[in-house]
């Protein structure tokens, strides 16, 4: 049984020490609570009209997103109480229920199927989708292989791959293509943060750009899709009208955007305008600035959370921190990307802002989780063998190992 | 061995913070790039995206612009344009059927029952009635009664739109000017849309956002040259030729000589302006092109006013020259005949030109010859377009200059082998009626705005420029005002008033050889009288029956014209003491048949009327008026032999 503890850097801290070097990271919470506030605020703006004369309840989504908020806060706040110990310890139960549920969207009765996709589940009383809880779970699961495997070896990358690869092919099925994207990249940070051989990774980049274009063979629609936020105006109507609609927007807020709740894209012509483009909104109210402000907080979330996994107690901390962190960003950086007309259109919420019940509280508990690991962070990280128990780091605290 | 193992282990041990800072600088990275494409998103291509969105935000209700009238030169409506009502009748929202049948009889007195069955009609709407007026409107809508919609609709209408269809014109159903002034002053006539903008959502629902009004601009109004009262005149002329000779086709126009305003232009066959045939295109596109414009013919004697002009303002020829006419002429060793197979014998140029000797002209043309004529031809605008304000105008048709030989001149002298339009010829002669200046004619007098205020004044634009002595018009006036009171040109007299004229008789081609039995017979009369410049020039195709001649077709015709004009425009009459001479005492019509026609001709002589002969032959076999009939010595006399 070999353990050990890596100094960090250049502190030399005393070796016994397991005074806990982290508290509350204060400007994690801040950060994710502003956000959920702003995203409820910018909910009613831009779902206030549509909802009134399509559902009749002018504040429809604001109700749910008001619970979930609710329910978050509370998840977030129990689980930054709950030790990373414990999280690892369900990592294996709480991955396998992600698959279960993932497969459960394709039942008939509980699974719904909305926009010719089946991504929720019907629990009577409300709806969840699978897939934002599914992919925390496999970033723990990811986790807990990269802490106890050797990921030099390729063999390690296959299990990585093995276990992310099962979430995807579940995502894809729904369909769900953004979110499969982005438990891709996840997948790869993970690996390149775990330590994978930068060759072995590049060998994994073939057969996923192959599978990428057998994909669009198979289904051409996402080729044109792929294609149209080049030039929307090709097909204003069609491919380009979302595109169109989020530009629309956005030129109309200008620096300092046209004052709250003062949209007129909201009024039915920007579709998913709580959802998937509430960027497009803020944007259209609060101008560039209001965007600067939302990216900047995006970007303190995923310095903050590098951070709290730099400081990581032990090896399984860290992947679960950095994968957090990855989920977090990626999917905020291609939302804001969609919006902005970077990267082809893909239906992809906005953490924490979009309507969305199970995304909010999914990402409200995995910073809880987050905070979890900055509580428990200690000035150094102890490092395992691939296959050992975590405690016999502390256990031989004289074995410390310098691998700088 | 063991420690060994473990320590080659330990040294693969990975720091899993060690990629940390890699990735951390690739998401600032991403970050900053996406907000690049952010920047350049909003602040960048903002202004024109935004100018975008707001075309989408607003929703444009257009308001039409009343189109401006089409007037006569005093102020009559032409052409006008009123807002009326289409009416509807839902008869699921209809509650009481019967009172809604009784009120539609009640307001356009319709057939009760059948009304009533055709409200009850398991339809979800029926069209009731059209071109509702405000006041019809109002008293259906008091009435209160549920089931009733109408709709608003432009309505144009031509108070003279049966017989001005050509030179009017029509509008599309969507009100862009088609044909005749509609077209060619569409730009003044059509006004500027207003819009009403409203805030609305992606439906179109209102959002209780700003409405804005961009009010319209009306059309502006075109005063013309017209005159409805004389159009009405030429109307009732054109009528009467249609009664009488059952023609191919009628056209007249009167226009002012001096100043080349057109006071009048009516073709038939027609439509209605105010129904328009737009199923049957065959009918909308030859009945709606005015053929005085658009299409050239043989004009035959009418021409010789033109010959003579130009020979003797050329000093070719003077009045006192004599001729002898056998009835035919030698040209180039091929022999051109005369109208009159016997002959006018020994005649000098006024009898020629009352007596209309093809023998003369001939002369006179060849005396020219073909520059001389050809320029005299092209300076009386007739190898171009007059550049009257109508589309689709034509140009005369002449053989090359280079190309004409002795023979065609000869021809062209007597008004053959030329072909123009009637537009081209009225234009040419007035300017050799109106003492020597040139005409352009013209519809256009002014333009005014819908308060009244003049826009464009055309009729002061500009003065003809001279083409003959004033000398040789005069003499013109008084050899033409000779045809009326003692030649062909007979029927045309109107007593107490000068007239002058010409009658025209052509006979038609048809595959480049003569068409037996078709004329174009025409009448161009000039009003010499002060104060009613007017020439007229009435054109009958295709006469039907043994009437033929332009003295018997047309010349009567236009003598009515005058008279009626005379008396609209209350121009009194200035009798000289020769009218009665000139017209005679009425008295029955003897009976020619079976006379010599040499006999015949000379007892019509005897008895002061003019005659014209149909046939070959030396015996009177039919004669027209019949025997019997009351005539003066303005009816021409047609002897069949």
């Amino acid at each position: 049984m070999i353990g050990g503890v890596l100094k960090r850097e250049d502190r030399a801290l005393p070796a016994l020490s397991v005074k806990k070097h982290g508290g509350v990271d204060i400007p994690l919470i801040a950060v994710a609570v502003i956000l959920s506030a702003f995203g409820l605020l910018f909910i009613y703006s831009a779902s206030s009209y549509s909802a009134g004369v399509q559902l009749g309840d002018a504040f429809h989504y604001v109700k749910t997103q008001g619970i979930a908020l609710a329910l978050g806060l509370f998840a977030m706040l129990g689980l930054s109480f709950v030790n990373v110990e414990k999280i690892k310890k369900a990592t294996v139960p709480l991955y396998i229920i992600g698959l279960i549920l993932l497969s459960l969207v394709f039942l008939p009765v509980i699974g719904v199927e909305s926009y010719g996709a089946k991504r929720w589940l019907n629990l009577g009383f409300f709806t969840i989708q699978p897939s934002e809880y599914a992919k925390f779970f496999m970033v723990m699961m990811i986790s807990l292989i990269a802490s106890k495997t050797d990921m030099s070896k390729f063999r390690g990358v296959i299990a990585v791959l093995l276990a992310g690869g099962a979430v995807c092919v579940l995502l894809i099925l729904e369909p769900n293509m953004s979110i499969t994207m982005c438990a891709v990249a996840v997948i790869f940070i993970m690996l390149f943060a775990s330590g994978a051989r930068i060759k072995h990774l590049v060998f994994l980049i073939i057969p996923v750009l192959i599978g990428a274009v057998v994909l669009i063979l198979v289904e051409p629609y996402r080729m044109q899709r792929l294609l149209a936020f080049l030039d929307p105006w090709q097909s204003p109507l069609e491919e380009g009208y979302q595109l169109i609609q989020s530009y629309y927007a956005l030129g109309s807020g200008g620096l300092f955007g046209v004052g709250l709740f003062n949209s007129r894209q909201k009024y039915l012509f920007l579709p998913f305008a709580e959802s998937d483009f509430i960027l497009s909104v803020i944007g259209e109210e609060t101008g560039l600035v209001g965007v600067a402000v939302v990216m900047t907080l995006f970007l303190v979330i995923a310095i903050r959370g590098i951070k709290i996994a730099r400081r990581a107690s032990d090896r399984y901390s860290c992947y679960l921190a950095t994968g957090i962190t990855a989920v977090t960003t990626v999917q905020a950086l291609l939302n804001v990307a969609v919006v902005c007309g970077a990267v082809p259109p893909t239906g992809l919420p906005l953490p924490f802002v979009s309507a969305g019940g199970s995304s909010l509280v999914a990402y409200l508990g995995a910073i809880g989780v987050l905070l979890s690991i900055s509580k428990n962070s200690l000035p150094y990280v102890r490092v395992d063998t691939f296959s050992g128990e975590d405690a016999g780091a502390v256990k031989h605290p004289k074995r410390k190992f310098s691998i700088r | 061995m063991r420690q060994k193992k473990e320590k080659s282990h330990i040294n693969h041990l990975y720091n899993p913070t060690k990629r940390l800072p890699a990735v951390i600088l690739l998401v600032v990275f991403l970050f900053l790039a996406v907000f690049v494409k952010m920047f350049a998103v909003i602040i960048i291509d903002g202004g024109g995206l935004q100018m975008k969105a707001i075309d989408q935000w607003m929703r444009d209700l257009p308001t039409d612009a009343p189109r401006g009238s089409i007037l006569d030169r005093n102020g009559n409506v032409l052409a006008s344009t009123s807002t009326r009502y289409n009416l509807y009748v839902r008869p699921s929202a209809t509650e009481d059927k019967p009172a809604v049948a009784e009120l539609l009889c009640r307001v356009f007195g319709y057939d009760y029952q059948k009304t009533l069955e055709k409200i009850s009609k398991r339809t979800s709407e029926v069209t009731v009635a059209t071109q509702v007026t405000k006041e019809q409107l109002n008293v259906i809508y008091a009435a209160g009664l549920s089931g009733i919609y109408y709709s608003e609709d432009n309505f144009r209408y031509y108070p003279y739109g049966d017989f001005m269809t050509q030179v009017l014109g029509f509008c599309s159903t969507d009100g862009y000017g088609q044909t005749g002034i509609e077209a060619y002053y569409n730009k003044y006539l059509t006004g500027v849309n207003g819009q009403i903008m409203t805030e609305t959502d992606l439906i179109g629902r209102e959002i209780g956002g700003s409405t804005y009004y961009l009010p319209s601009v009306a059309g502006l109004n075109v005063v013309t040259t017209l005159d409805s009262t004389i159009q009405r005149i030429v109307d009732g002329a054109i009528a009467s030729a249609v009664a009488k000779f059952n023609p191919k086709g009628v056209a007249c126009i009167v226009m002012d000589y001096d100043t080349g305003g057109v006071v009048a232009l009516s073709e038939y066959p027609s439509f209605d302006l105010n129904d328009v045939p737009r199923d049957d295109l065959q009918a909308l596109f030859s009945y709606s092109k005015s053929n005085i414009i658009s299409s050239v013919f043989e004009p035959g004697s009418t021409f010789k006013i033109l010959t003579a002009a130009a020979a003797l303002d050329a000093g070719c020829v003077t009045t006192s020259d004599r001729y002898y006419c056998s009835g035919s002429k030698v040209v180039d060793g091929k022999k051109i005949r005369c109208w009159k197979a016997k002959g006018h014998g020994s005649i000098d140029f006024g009898e020629g030109v009352e007596g209309s000797c093809n023998c003369v002209f001939m002369d006179c043309a060849l005396r020219l010859g073909t520059d001389r004529f050809y320029d005299y031809l092209s300076s009386f605008g007739l190898t171009k377009k007059t550049g009257i304000d109508m589309t689709g105008e034509t140009s005369g048709i002449f053989i090359p200059r280079d190309a004409v030989k002795s023979v065609d001149l000869a021809r062209i002298g007597f008004g053959q082998a030329v072909a123009v339009t009637p537009i081209g010829l009225i234009s040419a002669t007035s300017a050799v009626m109106n003492g020597g200046t040139s005409v352009t004619p013209h519809l256009l007098s002014q333009v005014k705005d819908d308060k009244g205020s003049m826009v464009i004044n055309a009729g002061l634009s500009e003065v003809g420029s001279r083409l003959i002595s004033q000398n040789t018009s005069d003499t013109m006036r008084s050899l033409l005002e000779r045809v009326v009171t003692t030649g062909s040109g007979k029927g045309a007299y109107v007593p107490g008033y000068r007239v002058a004229g010409k009658t025209g008789t052509a006979q038609k081609y048809e595959n480049g050889s003569i068409a037996s039995g078709k004329y174009v017979s025409s009448f161009l009369g000039f009003s010499l009288t002060e104060g009613a410049n007017y020439a007229v020039l009435f054109i009958v195709d295709e006469p039907k029956g043994y009437m033929y001649y332009g003295s018997q077709v047309a010349a009567p015709l236009v003598g009515e014209i005058f008279a009626s004009m005379f008396d609209y425009l209350a121009i009194e009459p200035t009798y000289t003491g020769k009218e009665a001479e000139i017209i005679g005492t009425p008295f029955a019509l003897p009976d020619f048949c079976g006379m010599s026609v040499a006999q015949a001709r000379n007892e019509l002589r005897k008895l002061g009327l003019y005659c014209e002969t149909d046939g070959e032959g030396d015996t009177v076999t039919g004669q027209y008026p019949s025997a019997g009939v009351t005539v003066d010595k303005r009816n021409t006399v047609l002897l069949l032999t």
